[in-house]
């Protein structure tokens, strides 16, 4: 698929740490089109953050990559240099972080922290840019941005933060927006003004996002694609009515079990999902879900899953995909 | 802001006078007096001085007329060198310690936050570990030591410098180290912690997010965070550093405050002694006033009340 704008093939990525190896992402390919956007959904630890960072280009010790490949664009982000990195950081891929209220350097006025991006990639003078910046701030829904701009951080209510982390990651009007769990720090009504107002920028400037999230439920309306990760691979994979509809997997079910529903009667109760998240220490030999999965067969503990085609783009990592084919002993337990 | 200022310094006009208080009924509490050291006078002779002096009167007298005269803006005259009014010593001292000071505080200011920078940045390397181990060698080691040391190994066995006095630029080399050695190792430790720090945060990864180069993510993003306890530990200290160093104007044989200080309390020179206890609380309060306003301009969020 050439005409991806993202591409990225068998990626492993592990820490080092003192205790050992800690496999974070373990043989992941995904890719994006242009103007798309792909929803990174599983639990705390499942390595999303990790993933969205090394598309950044940021793996630093005790992390590394150990094999796989990232392209971005005609790129190969993880050959770059730290110098060729930087040229594109914010111009062609820009990112917006999970907590707003940590985000923004709190000794600047926010108007030097927008315009500083701009004069430095867009070569604009102090003027044009700050210029720039309100309209920028406008447009991402702050009103007085003339006043607001040389206001600091602490001034502004979490959501209003984010607001200008969007504003920020879209100054340079980048190709790809990545956002890790941009409204996991902020209340519920925030969180819904802010996933519309990225939808809204989506619309407006065209550019692919990746959003990461721990809750299936916020992304579902948003995403073209929704990548399911669990201990650090990729265990089921495409569109949302695929996942929501159609999900081959025990622990995509799991999660949209997990999603509080509108909708419900008050004796439905939310159903967990059972068990502990993987030590990525020591990963099991099969699958990754076998330890807390209610279907688990003898082969789930011993061979890692394929990948099934299900649909045109809907791919799922279980054993029990291939059920009929160990019914008739065409795979060896 | 004009008004906290103005609050401040009364506050600390405050402070200064409850010094000056405590102080004067202190020293009476020290054995001695100021004439006994002189060569053997009668009894007659300083019953005679210290009735010339008002030594003789009650303590609260005494208070009440050194009071009254400091507020004439009078420190009255030194007992040791009489020819020489209070004023007069310690500004001919002040102006010989401070430039020192001066001159040594630049010099820990910009050395300790190169270094303290380098070694953040290099975390863990080999430049980190040498840094620390100056460091934590120069804040350990006694200063008069590392003084002495300087000394025997500069001035006596390679002659490089002259040993007494300041008499030309290359006078000043030696005592200025040696004021230097220890704020210099004291601020690269500070600066190394909280640049760690600050390193860590998460808008410096929203600073990398923007492609900035690592020049600017140091020096605009993450120098400007750490450096609050830097200014913390440089408002106590500079009041020090500029009263002047008494170990360091013995050994050098500098006329500075701290000299004259030495002298006066040896000598029992109550009005000298009382004269730079109260300037260097004067000194001290003002700095202070000085880290809350620089405080306020680094870090928008301190609200000056
Ligand atoms: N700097 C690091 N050092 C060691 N392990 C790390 C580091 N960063 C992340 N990990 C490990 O990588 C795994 C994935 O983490 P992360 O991507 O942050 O999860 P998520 O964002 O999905 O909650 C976790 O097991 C975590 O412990
Ligand atoms: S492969 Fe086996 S253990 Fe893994 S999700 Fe499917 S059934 Fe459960
Ligand atoms: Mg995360």
């Amino acid at each position: 698929m050439a005409n991806d704008l993202l591409e990225i093939k068998n990626l492993r990525l592990s820490f080092f740490v003192p205790s050992g190896e800690v496999k974070a992402i373990n043989n992941v390919s995904v890719s994006l089109k242009r103007g798309d956007v792909l929803g990174l959904v599983g639990e705390s630890g499942s390595g999303k953050s990790v993933l969205s960072h090394a598309v950044m280009g940021f793996v630093s010790p005790p992390g590394k990559i150990l094999g796989g490949s990232i392209d971005f664009n005609g790129l190969r982000i993880n050959e770059m240099t730290e110098k060729e990195k930087r040229i594109i950081r914010g111009t062609e891929i820009s990112m917006i972080f999970q907590d707003p209220m940590t985000s923004l350097n709190p000794v600047y006025p926010i108007g030097t922290q927008i315009c500083e991006v701009l004069m430095l990639k867009n070569k604009m003078n102090r003027k044009t840019a700050w210029y720039k910046a309100e309209q920028l701030i406008k447009s991402v829904g702050i009103i007085d941005p003339q006043r607001r701009l040389t206001q600091y951080p602490h001034e502004f209510s979490g959501g209003m933060r984010q607001r200008i982390m969007i504003a920020i990651a879209l100054a340079c009007e980048p190709r790809l927006v990545i956002a890790d769990e941009p409204t996991t720090a902020l209340d519920v009504t925030t969180q819904a003004q802010i996933l519309e107002l990225m939808l809204e920028m989506k619309e407006k400037k065209g550019m692919a996002i990746i959003i990461t999230t721990h809750n299936l439920g916020i992304v579902a309306n948003m995403c073209d694609r929704i990548a399911v990760m669990y201990g650090g691979t990729i265990v089921e994979y495409g569109t949302v009515m695929d996942i929501f509809y159609e999900s081959r997997h025990e622990y995509t079910k799991g999660l949209i079990n997990s999603i509080p529903k509108l909708t419900a009667k008050k004796e439905e109760k939310l159903v967990p999902i059972e068990g502990t998240p993987l030590n990525m220490l020591v990963p099991p030999l099969g699958c990754p879900f076998a330890p807390r999965c209610k279907l688990c067969m003898a082969i789930c503990l011993k061979k890692r899953p394929p990948y099934t085609q299900i649909a045109s783009v809907h791919y799922s990592a279980c054993w029990l995909n291939q059920k009929e084919e160990f019914e008739r002993d065409a795979i060896n337990v | 802001m004009l008004k906290y200022i103005i609050r401040r310094l009364f506050l600390g006009l405050f402070t200064v006078f409850a010094v000056t208080t405590i102080t004067f009924f202190l020293l009476f509490l020290v054995p001695g007096g100021p004439f006994l050291a002189e060569k053997a006078p009668s009894e007659e002779v300083i019953a005679e001085l210290n009735a010339r002096y008002g030594l003789d009167k009650p303590r609260v007298v005494q208070y009440k007329n050194y009071m009254v005269n400091l507020l004439k803006g009078d420190f009255g005259v030194s007992l040791k060198r009489r020819e020489y009014t209070v004023k007069e010593i310690i500004m001919s001292g002040f102006v010989v310690s401070a430039r020192l000071g001066v001159l040594a505080i630049l010099i820990a200011v910009i050395f300790g936050m190169i270094g303290g920078v380098l070694a953040a940045y290099y975390h863990g390397k080999f430049l980190d570990n040498l840094l620390v181990l100056f460091s934590t060698w120069g804040v350990a080691v006694p200063s008069f030591i590392t003084t002495i040391v300087f000394l025997l190994f500069f001035c006596v066995k390679l002659s490089i410098f002259p040993i007494m006095g300041l008499f030309s630029p290359l006078h000043y080399v030696l005592p200025v180290t040696c004021l230097a050695f220890y704020p210099t190792a004291y601020i690269m430790r500070l600066v190394r912690i909280s640049m760690l720090d600050v390193l860590g945060q998460d808008y410096i990864r929203t600073a990398r997010a923007k492609g900035l180069s690592t020049f600017k993510i140091i020096f605009k993003h993450a120098l400007r965070n750490a450096l609050l306890p830097v200014i913390t530990y440089l408002g106590p200290t500079l009041a020090w550093i500029l009263i002047g160093n008494f170990v360091i104007e013995k050994v050098f044989n500098i006329p500075g405050i701290g000299m004259a200080l030495i002298s006066a309390t040896l000598g029992r020179d109550y009005p000298l002694i009382m004269g730079i206890t109260i300037f260097l609380a004067f000194i001290i309060v003002l700095m202070n006033i000085l880290v809350d306003i620089l405080y306020k301009i680094i870090d928008p969020r301190i609200r000056l009340v």
